[in-house]
Order: C-alpha cells, then sequence, then structure tokens
C-alpha cells in the first residue's frame, strides 16, 4: 500500500477548507441529492462527499459506508486529490497504492473507485465526489463526463456555502 | 499571417424536464461531449418561448410536468413555433396510459422514455435524435 501523499500546497488548501466550516456539520440534503443521485445512475452501493482533512477525510454526504470519517493515510480520496480531474481505480487489488489497503481488504471492502475532484475555483482540491463499488468496475467517456458534471454541482454547493460562510 | 480557425457550432436541441438536477447534469454532459448545445426548460410552459427558433434540430419533452407536453407537441407539428415542425422529438414520462401512446405515436416521436431513468439514456436519446434529424423523412 502506498499512503496518500501530502500535497505540497498542503496548508494552503487546509486553511481553504476551514473556512468553509463545513466540516463536522450535519448531513443536508442539497449534497445528499448529488451523491444519491450518483449512486442511481452508476449503480453504486456506495458514494460520498469526501472532504480531505490534515489527518482525515470527512463525510459531508455518505451512502453505504455508515463511518463519518476515516484516517486520511489509508483514504483514496488522500490520492485523488492530487489527481487534475478523476481518479479512477477499476480493481483495487491490481493497484499497487491499495491492493493491502484496509478498505479494500476489510469492510467496506472497495474494489472498484472512481474520485471527481472538488477544485475551488482558485484551484486547491478539497475533496470529492467518488462512488464505489465491491466489484471490479470501468467507466466510459460518458460516465467520467456524467461524474464530472455531477462534481461540478456538489463545487456550486460548495461555493455557496464559502459565501455565506463569509458574511458578517 | 494569423488564420481564422472555425469553431464547430453544436446543434441546438430542447430539453423540457421539472427536475433542475436531471437537466443541468445532461446540459454539462452533451457540451463536454460536444454533443450539442442543450436549451433547457424546468416545464412545458416556459418551453413555449424556446421553441420560437429556427435553429433548433431536436426535442425531448415531458409528459410529467401536469401533461402539457402533449400539447406542446401538438402545437410544434402543428407549426404553431418557428422551430421545424417536423423536427424529431422524444418524450419522457412517469407512466402512460394506451390512449396517450398512441396519441404520441402519430405525433411521430421517435423515443418514449419512462422514469426512473438514467442521464447517460438521455444523452443515447440526445444522439439519436441528432442523427434522426440529419436523415431526411
Amino acid at each position: 500500500m502506498i499512503l496518500a501523499p501530502i500535497p505540497e500546497y498542503d496548508s494552503q488548501r487546509l486553511k481553504a477548507l476551514r473556512k468553509l466550516l463545513i466540516l463536522d456539520t450535519p448531513a443536508e440534503e442539497r449534497f445528499d441529492r448529488i451523491t444519491q443521485f450518483a449512486m442511481r445512475e452508476f449503480d453504486m452501493p456506495m458514494a460520498l462527499v469526501s472532504l480531505v482533512d490534515q489527518d482525515r477525510q470527512w463525510f459531508k454526504s455518505n451512502f453505504g459506508i455508515e463511518d463519518r470519517e476515516t484516517p486520511r493515510d489509508i483514504s483514496f480520496c488522500g490520492h485523488a486529490i492530487l489527481e487534475r480531474n478523476i481518479l479512477l481505480i477499476p480493481d483495487a487489488l491490481k493497484d499497487e497504492r491499495f491492493h493491502d489497503n484496509p478498505l479494500v481488504v476489510k469492510k467496506p471492502w472497495i474494489r472498484f473507485y472512481a474520485g471527481a475532484v472538488l477544485r475551488m475555483p482558485y484551484g486547491v482540491a478539497l475533496g470529492t465526489l467518488c462512488v464505489m463499488d465491491t466489484r471490479p468496475r470501468q467507466m466510459d467517456p460518458v460516465d467520467l463526463s456524467i461524474l464530472g458534471s455531477l462534481r461540478d454541482l456538489v463545487v456550486e454547493e460548495m461555493l455557496r456555502q464559502e459565501a455565506s460562510s463569509c458574511q458578517p | 499571417m494569423p488564420t481564422l480557425i472555425g469553431v464547430r457550432r453544436l446543434p441546438r436541441i430542447l430539453l423540457v424536464e421539472p427536475d433542475g438536477l436531471v437537466r443541468g447534469t445532461v446540459v454539462s454532459v452533451c457540451r463536454d461531449l460536444q454533443l450539442a448545445e442543450v436549451i433547457q426548460a424546468g416545464s412545458s410552459d416556459l418551453a413555449v418561448k424556446l421553441l420560437q427558433d429556427d435553429s433548433l434540430r431536436a426535442g425531448i419533452l415531458s409528459l410529467s410536468d401536469g401533461g402539457s407536453g402533449l400539447d406542446l407537441l401538438t402545437q410544434m407539428r402543428e407549426g404553431t413555433f418557428t422551430c421545424p415542425c417536423d423536427m424529431p422529438v422524444a418524450m419522457t414520462a412517469a407512466g402512460i396510459d394506451a390512449a396517450t401512446a398512441g396519441r404520441l405515436k402519430e405525433l411521430r416521436i421517435r423515443r418514449l422514455l419512462l422514469k426512473p431513468f438514467k442521464i447517460r439514456d438521455l444523452v443515447a436519446t440526445v444522439e439519436t435524435l441528432l442523427v434522426a434529424a440529419t436523415v431526411p423523412g
């Protein structure tokens, strides 16, 4: 397993994440609706809006995974935030980064992962909208485009959050 | 000497769909995949203005907004709007009875999508309609 790398700009990224005032807040329908939509669209048993905090990934929206957070170093999303657009892992058991990851070899038994990076307009990646399955899968260009479009809607909601958290 | 590079104009298609999440995603995916420029309306009433557009190539209308989608299609076929009256049209619906299905057939719909459908079904429908729009008859 390769632990989730820490980006060079991580302190700037964490500052932007904290400024949103979204961590450890209750689930919200505006995010859950998109996550559930992604689950249905791709027939996936798990979907998340995951935000990568300093030592954990925390889930603003989680379906198919009971925990609200996992350690950052074993997170798929911790890897995904270094991608430009989408991290696609068709079979985690065949990927040296994840083959013996606790999230793969134990519950929730992740085999397939697709995470679209939640990147703010000023460049920092805060997390992902991701879908997962317990069996190997693939995604074609239409699927990737749909996931990217749903991700854009999550980013829009985060920008709304940012605007409201900046109000006096 | 600088050269002008032509930008391919995407064919324009109308989507009437009450669910904003579905509408927004289809618009974005069709643009991303360079399939079509999708103009959108949340109801048939709001779509009336958008049908006054002779550059429209196809339409996906909805029976799920109170049934006025059928009236809209009827008026379109009668030439009430500026858009081509014979353009290919698909219809979405939550459910449908035999009489309405018969009427839709008379109005020459190309495809009926029953809910719940997926975004990729709508995207495939956009592709089908655009192919039909280039084939005479």
